[in-house]
């Protein structure tokens, strides 16, 4: 009981202090998988201290009437709402880092304030771990620009916490905004040579653009892994997942088992993972997701297909829960994601957000 | 066919959907002469500065058509059909009932001069003389790229509406009707929709969505269905409303509307199903919270008095319709889509210089044998 004592139920809003900070990764680690009352005890904990901060959370909490002792019953904050306002739960103090989501103009690009990227580093990495890629043991090369040349991205920064940890080499291929085809092709060439096995990670769109190349094949050896994130949102692009799957796997000589799928997103901190072309997305003890029914805005009945709604107890700078715009269907373990709910504005010929966007895209 | 054959066979075809806002035989002449100057254009030559000229339509016309708003596609066909033009017509699945609904009450001699193709045809596309696009401006981009230089083109893209009612004080019951009518067609999907309404003032920003509440809750119309899709926008509308204070007003879930009285720096639009923005504008700040809107703006609803600088800025900002609120949704026959006049842009002319055509006679009479072979 002691241990639970020392649980953050009574902080008002320690977060911003390292030795905090150190000792709230410690305890979202050492959660079990199933340990559901203690993932709500902190939930509603990090829920009460984030409120004092962040205005949105804090109007959502007072319409309901306040927090219930369900953690289920957290307001969900639309992951739009990045865009609209600044979501920072530490006032008074000076963000570290700002993961910005993509977009053509600074009014179109969502904006993630985090005081410091410690446990960003930490659950990203420990995540991975958990879940089963084996990013530690091998080259990686990957398909993103560096942190360096992508201080805003968080996929960036997470690669780069890999390749800091991970005890092999590891390359970032895209600069200037381009791919490195060459480059790349040579260095995975060499590994084949040698024999030692890579792990590849990048977006969809840069395997596909890969894929689109039609180079040679590049059998990779065993123990080596793709990871692929992003899907094909908002993209002319299309692939459906078993075309691509299928495809990568022969360019690469490997079987469709060791391809694993991100789910992340820089509104977030943790990650979800999924193992092959009909793997479900699997969780970290210290998130949960909920189903939500966009018709009637509560969570859905198992095995119906909703939006993804995602409880994060490592977002600890922002807001712990958001609702997204993914689609999936809740599984045991995990969900089974269908990417991103049909884009409605296509419907008539109204301007919409996405064609504000793309107008600016143009030369 | 003449031109006046084909009018009278496509002017019952208007009463049958009202929709098209073309009351009968008198508005499709209208729109003819309008493009041509007058009514035979299209079936001989006719006289034109010292000589004479003829209207050549297309004969093949592939028209790109978006989204679930039937109407626009029924319009382009209903103009292809007035010129005499066979139209090839690329429909978004979602349409394809409405379409074929259209073209099954044709007239038997022009139903063979529509049809609806299941997918894009490159054959088909390379076939056809003019290609007509709705969509977005990418959309627009890929077909005018995929075009050959000697095509004509004509592009529609997504624009915004917006109302603007400027310093009104005491807004009237019939004003909210007005709009709740301009909002509520086309489920707030149509290019003429209004994304936003434009105020001076926040105490008249209340007092206008209350009453707008009232006529809504009222309009026993409002009751469709919502697809899980729309009802996920709908919602993340409201909460983002309640998340940042905006004052909100709504009919629960139910989901077919929602009035937000709204605080940002500049204009973004709506998700539509009929949630409307009323944003409070200071006239000397209204250029820069419009700047996203350069080149997008379709139909300002007016009421009142609109100073000329206003008026200019909706020009400059690409408007080509201003109207009175409540007939936003019902553009008159005429009317410029994107600033065009309609028919135009789709004949090609051939002049004719000479004092007589080739047998001696003069074109200006009626000819039983044409001097030139007869399109079809």
């Amino acid at each position: 009981m002691a241990k639970e004592k020392s649980d953050p139920v009574a902080w008002k809003n320690p977060l911003h202090r390292p030795e905090r900070r150190s000792r709230w990764a410690e305890l979202l680690l050492g959660l079990a998988p199933n340990e559901e009352a203690r993932f709500g005890r902190l939930a509603l904990a990090l829920c009460k201290a984030q409120a004092v901060h962040v205005v949105p959370l804090q109007r959502l909490l007072q319409i309901q009437g306040g927090l219930s002792r369900d953690w289920r019953t957290i307001p969900l904050l639309p992951q739009e709402l990045f865009k609209q306002t600044r979501l920072f739960a530490h006032e008074g103090e000076i963000p570290g880092r700002i993961f910005e989501t993509s977009g053509t103009t600074s009014r179109d690009r969502g904006r993630h304030y985090l005081l410091d990227v410690d446990l960003y580093r930490t659950v990203s990495t420990e995540g991975a771990r958990r879940a089963g890629v084996p990013w530690e043991a091998v080259d990686l090369h990957f398909l993103v620009p560096s942190p360096k040349e992508a201080p805003h991205s968080s996929l960036s920064a997470m690669f780069g916490f890999w390749a800091e940890k991970g005890s092999a080499s590891s390359h970032f291929w895209i600069r200037g905004g381009l791919l490195d085809e060459e480059g790349l092709r040579c260095a995975l060439t060499a590994a084949i040579r040698a024999g030692r096995p890579v792990g590849l990670c990048g977006t969809a769109f840069a395997f596909a653009f890969l894929l689109d190349q039609a180079g040679p094949a590049l059998p990779l050896p065993p123990g080596s892994f793709l990871l692929e994130t992003g899907g094909f949102k908002g993209r002319s692009r299309e692939l459906s997942k078993p075309d691509f799957y299928h495809g990568l796997a022969a360019m690469f000589g490997i079987s469709e088992e060791e391809i694993w799928s991100e789910y992340g997103m820089t509104e977030l901190s943790s990650q979800a993972y999924a193992q092959g072309p009909n793997g479900v997305h699997r969780l970290p003890p210290w998130v949960r997701v909920r189903i939500i029914d966009p018709g009637t805005g509560r969570e859905c009945p198992a095995g119906e297909r909703g939006l993804v709604a995602w409880i994060d107890l490592a977002n600890i700078d922002s807001v712990l829960t958001i609702q997204t715009r993914d689609e999936a269907i809740a599984t045991s373990d995990g969900f089974r994601l269908f990417g991103r709910s049909p884009s409605l504005p296509l419907r008539g010929c109204s301007l919409t957000a996405e064609d504000l966007r793309s107008s600016h895209d143009g030369p | 066919m003449t031109a006046l054959d084909r009018i009278d066979r496509l002017a019952p075809l208007c009463r049958l959907f009202p929709e098209l806002g073309i009351s009968g035989p008198g508005d499709l002449r209208r729109l003819l002469k309008v493009a041509l100057g007058r009514l035979d254009a299209l079936d001989r030559f006719v006289p034109y500065g010292d000589g004479w000229s003829r209207a050549i339509a297309p004969r093949r016309i592939y028209h790109v058509l978006a989204g679930t708003l039937a109407v626009s596609g029924w319009r382009s066909l209903l103009e292809g059909l007035l010129l005499g033009s066979e139209n090839l017509l690329q429909c978004p699945a979602e349409q394809k009932s409405a379409m074929a609904r259209f073209c099954s009450s044709l007239p038997r001699s022009l139903r063979k001069l529509a049809r609806i193709l299941p997918a894009y045809s490159q054959e088909s596309f390379a076939s056809a003389d003019a290609v007509v696009v709705f969509g977005r401006d990418e959309t627009i981009r890929l077909f005018q790229s995929r075009c050959r230089k000697e095509q004509l083109f004509l592009g529609y893209g997504h624009r915004a509406s917006l109302l603007w009612l400027g310093g009104i004080r005491r807004p009237t019951m019939d004003l909210a009707k007005a709009i709740a009518q301009d909002m509520s067609a086309y489920d707030q999907s149509g290019c003429l929709s209004p994304q936003c309404l434009i105020l001076e003032s926040e105490g008249t920003a209340f007092a206008l969505a209350e009453l707008l509440a009232r006529v809504l809750s009222a309009d026993a119309r409002l009751r469709s269905i919502r697809r899980p899709e729309e009802a996920a926008r709908i919602r993340e509308a409201r909460t983002i409303a309640r998340s940042l204070g905006w004052p909100l007003w709504d009919d629960g879930d139910e989901l077919q509307w929602t009035i937000i009285v709204r605080d940002v720096a500049q204009f973004q639009p709506t998700c539509g199903h009929r949630v409307l923005y009323l944003d409070k504008v200071p006239r000397n700040g209204l250029a820069a919270w419009l700047a996203p809107l350069q080149g997008h703006l379709s139909a300002v609803g007016l009421h009142g008095t609109v100073p000329a600088s206003v008026q200019k800025l909706f020009w400059h900002l690409g408007a080509s319709r201003l109207c009175p609120v409540g007939r936003m949704q019902s553009p008159p026959p005429l009317w410029h889509h994107d600033g065009k006049t309609p028919l135009v842009d789709l004949i090609r002319w051939v002049d004719w210089e000479g004092s007589k055509m080739s047998n001696g006679r003069n074109p200006r009479r009626p000819q039983r044998h044409p001097p030139f072979t007869e399109e079809r």
